[in-house]
C-alpha cells in the first residue's frame, strides 16, 4: 500500500484524464448513454379490447413475436386501461423502418378477427408512431444536484477539519467531490445505459468516498508512531480491511440484485443501475484506500519536516511573544524583590516565635527524659561504686 | 445483570423483534372474506422503475390516433367511408383533419407553431411539479405522450389539468369581470401570482393580488355566496379563476379576508401535492398566457397503466434479493463473531424494522420508493454490519492484552466511539446537503437521513444494549466472542 500512496501525482493525472475524456465524450454523444426510456423510438402499438387482453394475450404476443423475429425489440410495454381497451407497445430504435412489418401484422390480425375466423369478435388494431423524448429531467435539477454535491464537500471539509486538522479536512473535501465526479465520468465513459436514477449512484459515491476516507484517517490517527516516516505512518495504517469489507459486501449485494433482475426481467434499468452502483462502491474504495492517503502524504511530510527533533511531549510554546505577555512579564519581574522582602519580614518574627515555642515545649520534656534516663544510670553507677569498694575492702 | 434476568429479557427482545419483522415484511395472505394481511412494505409508493407508470396521450383538436381512425372507419361504408378517408391526412401514426389544420400535404405553420409552444410549456409544467420519475415525449410531431409513476395518486388530475392551454381569466357568476373586458386588459394587472399554504389541516391556494386586484375583490365580495351556503342555494355566485373554459379555482365570500387577501382551501393537508400541482398550472398559465391550440380532455378511461419494464414482479424480486443479502450478512457475522454475531443479527433486524416502517409511514405523500431507496437501504445495512465488525476487532484487541471480557468490551466500544461518531456525522451532513437537490435527489436525501440516523443508533446504542444483555446471559464470555482466554492458551 505504501508504494501505491507514493504515486499521488500519477493518480491525480489518471483522474484528470478520466474526467476530461468523459467531458469530451459527453459533448460528442450528448451526455450519458440514456436507456430506452430516455431515447427517441419508433413504436408499434397493438390495441385490443379487454376481453382479448385477458384471454388471448399470449396468442396475440406469439403473433407479434413471429412478426418481429428479425427486428431488435428494445422493450415491450403492456398497458391496461380503465376503459375497454388495452394495448401492447413494442418499442424499437428510431432508425428502424416499421412500415412493412406493420402492414403484415395488420393483415394477419384482420384475417384472424374477420367474421367466422378464430378470433371473431375480438377488436385488434395496429398502429405505429415515432416518439421524440422532450423531457425526463428538468435542466435545473442537474444544476441543483451539482450544487448539493459541492455543499456536501464543503461540509465534509469543515467537519473533518474541526475534528482532525485542516490538512485532513482539505483531503476529505477533495475526495468527496472527486469520488462523485469520477463515478459519473466512468458511467459516461463506459456508456452504461442509465436513467435519471444514475444521480442516486453518483450521490452514494460521494457519501461512500467520504466514509472510506474517514475510516483511513481514523486509523492513521490512532496508530501512527512518533518518529515514523510519513509513508509508513500512512501506508501501514490504511483501513484496507474495513474498506475492503464494505466494498466487497456492497458489490456482492448489488451483483445479486442486478443478477436476479436480469434473470427474471431481462436487461432493464435495474440491471444497469446495479452496475453503476458497483462502479460507485469501487470508486469509493479507491478513494479511501489509495487516493486520500496519497493526497495526504505530502501534507504529512511537510508537517513532519517542520517537527523534526521534537518529541510528542515537547512543548515549544508561542513562537512570538505578544506585547501583553511582555508587559505582564516585566511587571512580574519587577515585583518579586519587594515581595521577597515582605516575605522575609513576615517570615523572621514568625520563625523566632516558632523557635521559642519549640524550645519552651521541648526543653522541659528533654529534661524529664534526661532525668528518667539519668536517675537509673546514676543508681547503677552508685551501686557499681559500692561493689567496687566492697571488693577492695575484702582484698 | 443476573443470568436469569438477561435470559428473560433476551426472550422478550426476540419475540418483539420477530413480531415487528413480521409486521414489516411478512408476505400478504388472505385473512378470510375480503380481508388481507399486508406487510408495511406493501404500503410503499413505488417509483416508475419498480411500480410501473400511468401514461396518457394528448391529441390536439384536429388530430386523432391511427387506432381511433381505424375504429371509426369500421363503422362506415360506401360514400361515407370515402368522405371520411378524404377528410384526413395520414401523418405517421396520426391522422390530421384537413379542414382544421392542414394546407396541402402538411399541417399549417400556425398549428405547428402553436403545438410546439404548448408542448414545451406542458413539459415545463411536469418538470416544475417535482416528479422523481416522469417522461414527456412528442408523438409523430403533433401529439404528446406523458408518463407518471403509479405511486402518484394525483396522476389523473395532473393529466387533465396540465393539458389546459387556454388563457387565464376571472369570471363572476360565469361572466368575465369588468376589469378584463377591455382590449388592453391583462390578467397580470389583477393577479401577481399564486402560492400554497396550510392552515388547520387544510392546504389552500393563496391568490396574490395586485392593488387593482384587491380593489376589484373588495367591490365584488359582498355579492359572492358563502361557501357554507353554497350547497343550500341552487346557484352560488363565485369569483372563478378560469383557464380557457375550465374553472380551476372558485372563490367564495368567506375565502376573502378583511384585507382582501384570497385564500381558497382545496384539499386536506395530506394531499398538499394536489394543491401544489394546481399552483404550478396557475403560475404557468399566468406567466405564459394562452396558446392557440386545445387538447382533447383526457378522461380516466383513456389513462393507461403499464407494469414496470423489469416485469410486474420487479419489486418482489428486489425485496427477496435484499432479504437474501441480509441473511448472508447475518450468517457471515455469526460464523465469524460467534455470540457477537447474534448481537449483530438482532441489530440488523432492528435496522430493517426501523427503516422499513419509517419508509412506509413517513413516505405517505412525501416520497416514493425508487432504486435510490434500495441503494441507500442496502448501503446502510452493509455499513451497520461493517461497523459492527470494526467494534468486534477492537474488543478482540483489548482482550488480547489480558483484560477481562467486560473490560475489553468497554475498552473496545470506547476506542471506536469517536471514529464511528465521525463517520455517521459526515454521512448525516452529506444527506442534509443533498436536500438541496430536487425531486428524486431530495427524496433520496430524506431517506438517507433516516438510514444514517438508524444505523448510528443501531451501532452506537442499540447494539451495545443487546450485547450487554446477551453477554450477561452467556456462560463463558470469552467463548461468546469466539475468543480463547489467555490462561486457557497457557494451559494448552
Amino acid at each position: 500500500m505504501t508504494k501505491m500512496i507514493k504515486k499521488g501525482t500519477l493518480w491525480s493525472v489518471i483522474i484528470a484524464v478520466i474526467l476530461v475524456a468523459a467531458c469530451a465524450l459527453g459533448i460528442v454523444f450528448g451526455g450519458f448513454n440514456g436507456d430506452a426510456s430516455m431515447k427517441n423510438a419508433n413504436t408499434i402499438t397493438v390495441t385490443m379490447n379487454t376481453f382479448a387482453y385477458n384471454n388471448q394475450l399470449d396468442e396475440v404476443q406469439d403473433v407479434c413475436d413471429d412478426a418481429f423475429a428479425s427486428f431488435d425489440v428494445v422493450k415491450v410495454i403492456k398497458g391496461g386501461m380503465s376503459g375497454d381497451e388495452c394495448e401492447l407497445v413494442y418499442v424499437f430504435d428510431e432508425d428502424v423502418d416499421l412500415t412493412a412489418v406493420k402492414t403484415n401484422l395488420r393483415n394477419t390480425f384482420d384475417a384472424k378477427t374477420a367474421d367466422g375466423a378464430e378470433w371473431d369478435g375480438t377488436f385488434i388494431t395496429v398502429s405505429s408512431a415515432k416518439e421524440n423524448v422532450s423531457a425526463v429531467l428538468a435542466q435545473h435539477y442537474v444544476l441543483r444536484g451539482v450544487i448539493a454535491g459541492v455543499v456536501f464537500a464543503v461540509l465534509a471539509f469543515a467537519y473533518v477539519a474541526l475534528r482532525y486538522n485542516l490538512r485532513v479536512g482539505i483531503v476529505s473535501g477533495i475526495v468527496t467531490l472527486v469520488g462523485m465526479a469520477v463515478t459519473a465520468a466512468l458511467v459516461m465513459l463506459v456508456r452504461i445505459p442509465v436513467t435519471a436514477s444514475v444521480a442516486y449512484a453518483v450521490a452514494a459515491s460521494g457519501l461512500l468516498s467520504a466514509a472510506t476516507a474517514l475510516l483511513t484517517f481514523a486509523k492513521i490517527r490512532a496508530n501512527e508512531q512518533i518518529g515514523e516516516k510519513a509513508e509508513d505512518a500512512i501506508g501501514n495504517n490504511v483501513a484496507v480491511k474495513e474498506i475492503g469489507l464494505l466494498t466487497l459486501l456492497g458489490v456482492v449485494a448489488f451483483v445479486l440484485i442486478g443478477g436476479a433482475s436480469a434473470i427474471f426481467g431481462g436487461l432493464t434499468a435495474i440491471v444497469w443501475f446495479s452496475v453503476a452502483v458497483v462502479v460507485a462502491f469501487v470508486v469509493a474504495a479507491f478513494m479511501g484506500m489509495v487516493y486520500a492517503p496519497a493526497l495526504y502524504l505530502p501534507f504529512k511530510k511537510a508537517v513532519d519536516a517542520k517537527n523534526v527533533g521534537r518529541t510528542k511531549s515537547d512543548y515549544v510554546g508561542a513562537v512570538k511573544t505578544s506585547t501583553k505577555v511582555k508587559k505582564t512579564y516585566e511587571k512580574k519581574k519587577a515585583a518579586p524583590v519587594e515581595e521577597k522582602k515582605a516575605e522575609d519580614v513576615k517570615e523572621e518574627p514568625v520563625k523566632e516565635v516558632a523557635e521559642e515555642k519549640v524550645e519552651e515545649v521541648v526543653e522541659p520534656e528533654a529534661e524529664e527524659v534526661a532525668e528518667e534516663v539519668a536517675e537509673p544510670e546514676a543508681e547503677e553507677v552508685a551501686e557499681a561504686t559500692e561493689e567496687e569498694k566492697k571488693d577492695e575492702a575484702e582484698a | 445483570m443476573g443470568k436469569k434476568k438477561s435470559m428473560v429479557l433476551m426472550v422478550l427482545l426476540t419475540i418483539v423483534i420477530v413480531v415487528l419483522c413480521a409486521i414489516t415484511v411478512f408476505p400478504t395472505f388472505a385473512l378470510g372474506g375480503v380481508k388481507k394481511w399486508n406487510p408495511a412494505i406493501k404500503q410503499y409508493d413505488l417509483g416508475a422503475d419498480l411500480g410501473g407508470v400511468y401514461y396518457a396521450y394528448y391529441y390536439p383538436e384536429g388530430v386523432i390516433s391511427e387506432a381511433e381512425y381505424e375504429d371509426n372507419k369500421k363503422m362506415l361504408e360506401g360514400d361515407e367511408l370515402a368522405d371520411y378517408e378524404a377528410s384526413y391526412l395520414p401523418h405517421g401514426g396520426l391522422y390530421l383533419e384537413r379542414e382544421k389544420i392542414v394546407t396541402g400535404d402538411t399541417a399549417t405553420p400556425d398549428f405547428e407553431e402553436a403545438f410546439n409552444a404548448a408542448a414545451a410549456e406542458i413539459a415545463a409544467r411536469y418538470a416544475a411539479n417535482g416528479y422523481s420519475d416522469y417522461r414527456v415525449s412528442v408523438v409523430d410531431d403533433y401529439a404528446l405522450k406523458v408518463e407518471l409513476p403509479v405511486s402518484d395518486s394525483n396522476a389523473g388530475t395532473a393529466f387533465t389539468y396540465f393539458s389546459y392551454t387556454g388563457e387565464m381569466t376571472l369570471a363572476k357568476g360565469g361572466e368575465l369581470v369588468d376589469e378584463l373586458k377591455g382590449k388592453e386588459a391583462d390578467i397580470k394587472d389583477l393577479i401577481k401570482g399564486f402560492s400554497v399554504g396550510t392552515q388547520y389541516d387544510v392546504a389552500y391556494i393563496k391568490v396574490n393580488l395586485t392593488k387593482a386586484g384587491r380593489k376589484m375583490v373588495d367591490e365584488l365580495k359582498s355579492s359572492l355566496t358563502e361557501s357554507t351556503a353554497a350547497s343550500e342555494s341552487e346557484s352560488a355566485t363565485t369569483l372563478d379563476v378560469k383557464i380557457g373554459d375550465q374553472v380551476i379555482v372558485s372563490i367564495y365570500k368567506d375565502h376573502i379576508d378583511t384585507d382582501n387577501e384570497v385564500k381558497v382551501p382545496l384539499a386536506y393537508k395530506e394531499n398538499k401535492a394536489l394543491v401544489n400541482m394546481i399552483e404550478v398550472l396557475l403560475d404557468s398559465a399566468l406567466e405564459k398566457g394562452g396558446f392557440d391550440i386545445e387538447f382533447a380532455a383526457v378522461t380516466n378511461g383513456e389513462i393507461r397503466v403499464a407494469e414496470p419494464v423489469a416485469g410486474e414482479n420487479a419489486s418482489t424480486v428486489i425485496y427477496v434479493t435484499v432479504g437474501v443479502v441480509m441473511l448472508l450478512l447475518i450468517v457471515l457475522a455469526v460464523l465469524k463473531m460467534g455470540g457477537f454475531g447474534w448481537v449483530n443479527a438482532y441489530t440488523t433486524l432492528s435496522y430493517l424494522i426501523i427503516v422499513g416502517l419509517c419508509f412506509a409511514f413517513i413516505s405517505k405523500g412525501i416520497f416514493e420508493i425508487t432504486l435510490g431507496s434500495v441503494l441507500i437501504f442496502v448501503a446502510g445495512l452493509v455499513l451497520t454490519n461493517v461497523v459492527h465488525a470494526f467494534i468486534y476487532n477492537a474488543i478482540k484487541e483489548e482482550a488480547a492484552t489480558g483484560k477481562t471480557m467486560e473490560s475489553s468490551v468497554k475498552g473496545g466500544y470506547k476506542t471506536t466511539l469517536w471514529g464511528i461518531v465521525d463517520l455517521y456525522a459526515v454521512l448525516l451532513l452529506g444527506s442534509l446537503a443533498l436536500l438541496i437537490g430536487a425531486a428524486g435527489v431530495q427524496t433520496f436525501a430524506l431517506q438517507a437521513i433516516i438510514v444514517v440516523v438508524t444505523a448510528a443508533f443501531c451501532n452506537l446504542l442499540w447494539g451495545r444494549v443487546i450485547n450487554y444483555v446477551a453477554m450477561s446471559a452467556s456462560k463463558d464470555k470469552f467463548k461468546f466472542f469466539r475468543l480463547v482466554r489467555k490462561e486457557d492458551e497457557d494451559d494448552d
